[in-house]
């Protein structure tokens, strides 16, 4: 007697083939990221989404620009004037802060040292901002054409914003300091302190930083910059400032929390520093 | 063209709209945290009109938009893609076997779905910080089954038709 029920291979066969095709599709995926090459496969899907992603994010910024004002209306003149205030104090400092550059760098010439001549950078709009609740990432509209690579740099004029994970010829995808995955060589920059210690992410808004030594000198509200130490970020870039310090329990050491110059959830353009 | 390449162009092109909508609007639309995953809501409701094999085509292609999308720091991009092939295939096997097309059903599955993707996920690349996983995958799940019916409507109107079409 025949059956006319197909074998379960033959029922199934397409399940098998694409359940094969995706753990290939991984192997493939972690092989090139290993080897510091870009994915193909990942790259042309993501070069295929990006373009109507990066059309529909400019038109959302225009008409947030166009119409953010109706809700924003009243906070915004209050900022606006707070802002003025600040950029008149900031010029004064700006312009001190210049002149003791321009002595450091000529007492530095004197003393023989090597100049290292600023990079240029890369500027990129944020095409996808965190798209998985469980994972800090963006990516933005910038790729290994314009000579970004992984593990270079993004900043924001006013502090650190991550490091590049992968990189697709016009995109590239950013693990955000706040990631669990970015550990940042820190330092408090205030000239009685300098304690070194890392900010290590851990998916909150406020970023612990952690190996501070026990009698390190750290007040709420000081700056948090990169202490260029691991290598990997250059020294200087601002990380955040001190909010929060606790003591730890049963330790000598302090709970310390950064909040991010960078506000992540408004972040719209960045740099890379190739 | 035929109803079932019909049926076919309709979930590629509500893949393909899912994925820009995770890349541009997820984060926008977030509420106290939660951002929605449209890919994999329509994985499932693509899979409702479809069939095992279906299925695990729709998961296939949405695991693998939505790991190019998000990118993973760790190890990750195959385990979101066949995560989303055995949801898709379950859902399609289910269907053709003991649900109809039917709103209600639609927002369980979606809901139930979601939470399975998650957790298969979990299992195939276990994740280092895991209350803050569970948290993320919770509000997910929250979130999907909040948008489930809407997306089921505009699925049913995109490719229900053609089903009913193939069927006759």
């Amino acid at each position: 007697m025949q059956s006319d029920r197909k074998p379960r291979t033959g029922k199934y066969g397409a399940v098998l083939i694409f359940l094969l095709l995706g753990t290939l599709a991984g192997a493939w995926h972690n092989r090139a990221k290993d080897r510091g090459r870009q994915d193909i496969v990942a790259g042309v899907t993501r070069e295929v989404v990006a373009p109507p992603a990066g059309v529909l994010a400019g038109i959302s910024r225009w008409f947030g620009a166009q119409t953010g004002w109706l809700l924003r209306g009243p906070s915004d003149a209050a900022e606006n004037r707070r802002l003025r205030e600040r950029v008149a104090e900031l010029e004064g400092q700006n312009a001190a802060l210049q002149e003791s550059q321009t002595k450091y760098v000529l007492m530095r010439d004197d003393l023989g040292f090597v100049r290292a001549e600023p990079k240029s950078m890369i500027a990129g709009d944020v095409i996808a901002r965190r798209p998985d609740s469980s994972l800090d990432t963006i990516v933005i509209s910038r790729g290994s054409r314009a000579g970004i690579h992984p593990h270079s740099i993004v900043r924001t004029r006013s502090g650190l914003v991550g490091q590049v994970s992968e990189v697709t010829p016009d995109t590239a995808s950013v693990v955000l300091i706040t990631n669990e995955a970015e550990g940042v060589g820190a330092m408090v920059q205030r000239g009685s302190s300098r304690a070194v210690g890392l900010c290590k992410g851990d998916f909150t808004r406020l970023i612990p930083l952690i190996d501070l030594p026990g009698d390190a000198d750290v007040k709420v509200g000081d700056l948090v910059v990169t202490s260029g130490l691991g290598g990997v970020y250059p020294p200087g870039i601002a990380i955040g400032k001190v909010a929060s310090i606790r003591p730890e329990e049963g330790s000598l050491s302090k709970a310390v929390r950064v909040r991010p110059l960078v506000d992540f959830d408004r972040l719209e353009a960045v740099y890379v520093l190739p | 063209m035929t109803p079932e390449t019909r049926r076919s162009l309709g979930i590629a092109l509500a893949l393909y709209a899912a994925a820009v909508l995770q890349f541009n609007f997820a984060d926008t639309i977030s509420l106290f945290g939660a951002r929605p995953d449209f890919l994999t809501a329509t994985v499932i409701l693509g899979a409702i009109f479809g069939d095992a094999n279906g299925g695990a085509a729709v998961g296939f292609f949405a695991g693998l938009l939505y790991a190019s999308v998000v990118s993973p720091p760790h190890a990750g991009f195959g385990s979101l893609i066949v995560s989303r092939t055995l949801i898709g295939t379950g859902i399609g096997w289910l269907e053709s076997r003991l649900f109809r097309d039917n709103g209600l059903i639609a927002v369980g599955l979606v809901a139930l779905g979601t939470a399975l993707a998650n957790a298969l996920f979990f299992l195939l690349a276990p994740q280092p910080n895991i209350s803050h996983w569970l948290r993320a995958a919770l509000s997910t799940v929250l979130y999907n089954t909040v948008i489930a019916f809407p997306l089921y409507l505009l699925m049913r109107r995109l490719v229900g038709k053609y089903r009913e079409e193939a069927s006759h």
